[in-house]
C-alpha cells in the first residue's frame, strides 16, 4: 500500500504540475491587478458565468 | 396527452434536434458534391468516400487510430493501480483524493495543455517531449485519467477487502490474486473505460495540434483543415461518417462481450 501512496501521488502531482506552472510563472499580483482593472476581462469573465449557469439550468431540468 | 409523454418531450425534441439533426447534415454532406465555386450539391455522391480511399488519408486514419489505442492501454495501466489503492481507503481519505483527481479539470482545457506544454519544455528524462508523438500521449494521459480511475475506482470499491485478504491468507501471491481475483471481476468495467477514453482520442484535435504542433495529421486535425481551411465539407463529412461507423463497430463489439458476460 505504501508503494501505491507514492504512485497515487506522483500521478496527482503529474496532474497538478501543469496548473502550477501556469500559476507560479512570473510570481507576482501585477498579473491580477491587470486581471480585475480590465473591463473586457470581467465582461467575457461575466458572460462566461450566465453561460454555464444557464447550461447547467437547462441540462438539470431536461 | 399522456404526462409521461409531456415529461419526455424536452429530451426528445433535444434528441432529434441536436443529436440525430446534425447527424443526418453530416451524413447527407459526406454524400454531396461540392464544384468549383465550392458550392455543395446534395445527392448521392460517392466522391468524397472514393478521396477518402487515398493511402495518405488511410495512413492519417490509421496514425489516428494506433495513437488512441496506445494512450488508451497507457491510459488504463497507469488507472488501475491508483484507482485500487484509492478503493482501499475509508471514505473520507478517498473523497480527498479524488478531490485532488478532479480539481484540476475544473479549469479551462487550454488552459491546461499550454500549461502542459510547459512542463513538457522541461525535457524531462533528457528527452524532447515537445512535437512529438509521446508528447501527444503524455498529453492524453493527463487529459484522460480522471475518466479512467472514476469509474475503476467504483468497481473496485465493490471488491470487499476480505475476499483479497482471505486470497492471501490462503497462500496466494499479489500475482495470484491480481489474475485470478481482480481481473475477472474488473474485466468488464475495463472494457468500458477503454472505450471512454479510446473512442473521444479517435477525435482529438487540440492535443495534435497544440501539443503535436500540428506537425503530422491526425483525424482531428485533419477534419479542422477539410472544415475551416480548405473548405472541403463532403471529405470532412465522409471522415466523420467513417469515424462515427468504426466508433459504432466499437461499441457493438464491446456490447457483445459484454452481454455474453452477462452485463448488457
Amino acid at each position: 500500500m505504501k508503494l501505491l501512496r507514492v504512485y497515487t501521488l506522483a500521478l496527482l502531482a503529474f496532474l497538478w504540475m501543469p496548473l502550477s506552472v501556469l500559476l507560479f510563472k512570473g510570481l507576482s499580483l501585477v498579473a491580477f491587478e491587470k486581471l480585475l482593472n480590465s473591463s473586457d476581462v470581467l465582461s467575457s469573465f461575466r458572460n462566461s458565468l450566465v453561460l454555464a449557469a444557464a447550461t447547467a439550468i437547462l441540462t438539470t431540468v431536461l | 396527452m399522456d404526462r409521461r409523454l409531456l415529461l419526455i418531450a424536452p429530451y426528445f425534441v433535444w434528441l432529434v434536434g441536436l443529436v440525430l439533426g446534425p447527424f443526418v447534415l453530416i451524413i447527407a454532406t459526406s454524400f454531396a458534391l461540392r464544384d468549383e465555386s465550392g458550392t455543395l450539391h446534395f445527392g448521392l455522391h460517392f466522391d468524397a468516400y472514393r478521396q477518402l480511399a487515398d493511402p495518405l488519408y488511410l495512413e492519417v486514419l490509421g496514425r489516428t487510430v494506433l495513437l488512441a489505442l496506445a494512450h488508451s492501454v497507457i491510459t488504463l495501466v497507469a488507472a488501475y493501480p491508483m484507482a485500487f489503492f484509492l478503493s482501499r481507503l475509508d471514505r473520507t481519505s478517498a473523497g480527498t483524493y479524488l478531490t485532488l483527481l478532479l480539481v484540476p479539470f475544473w479549469t479551462n482545457y487550454l488552459i491546461r495543455l499550454l500549461g502542459f506544454m510547459e512542463v513538457l519544455r522541461w525535457r524531462a528524462f533528457g528527452m524532447e517531449w515537445t512535437f512529438t508523438p509521446k508528447g501527444m500521449l503524455a498529453a492524453l494521459l493527463y487529459n484522460y485519467l480522471p475518466f479512467a480511475v472514476l469509474p475503476l475506482y467504483s468497481a473496485l470499491e465493490k471488491i470487499p477487502t476480505s475476499l483479497i485478504e482471505a486470497a492471501q491468507d490462503l497462500g496466494a501471491s499479489r500475482r495470484r490474486v491480481f489474475t485470478q481475483i481482480l481481473w475477472p471481476l474488473t474485466r468488464r468495467p475495463l472494457i468500458i473505460v477503454f472505450l471512454l477514453v479510446f473512442i473521444p482520442a479517435l477525435g482529438e484535435f487540440l492535443i495534435p495540434a497544440i501539443v503535436g504542433g500540428g506537425r503530422s495529421f491526425y483525424l482531428g486535425t485533419f477534419l479542422e483543415q477539410q472544415f475551416l481551411i480548405s473548405r472541403n465539407w463532403p471529405l470532412g463529412a465522409a471522415a466523420i461518417a467513417v469515424l462515427l461507423g468504426l466508433s459504432g463497430f466499437i461499441l457493438i463489439f464491446a456490447g457483445k462481450s459484454l452481454a455474453e458476460e452477462g452485463v448488457a
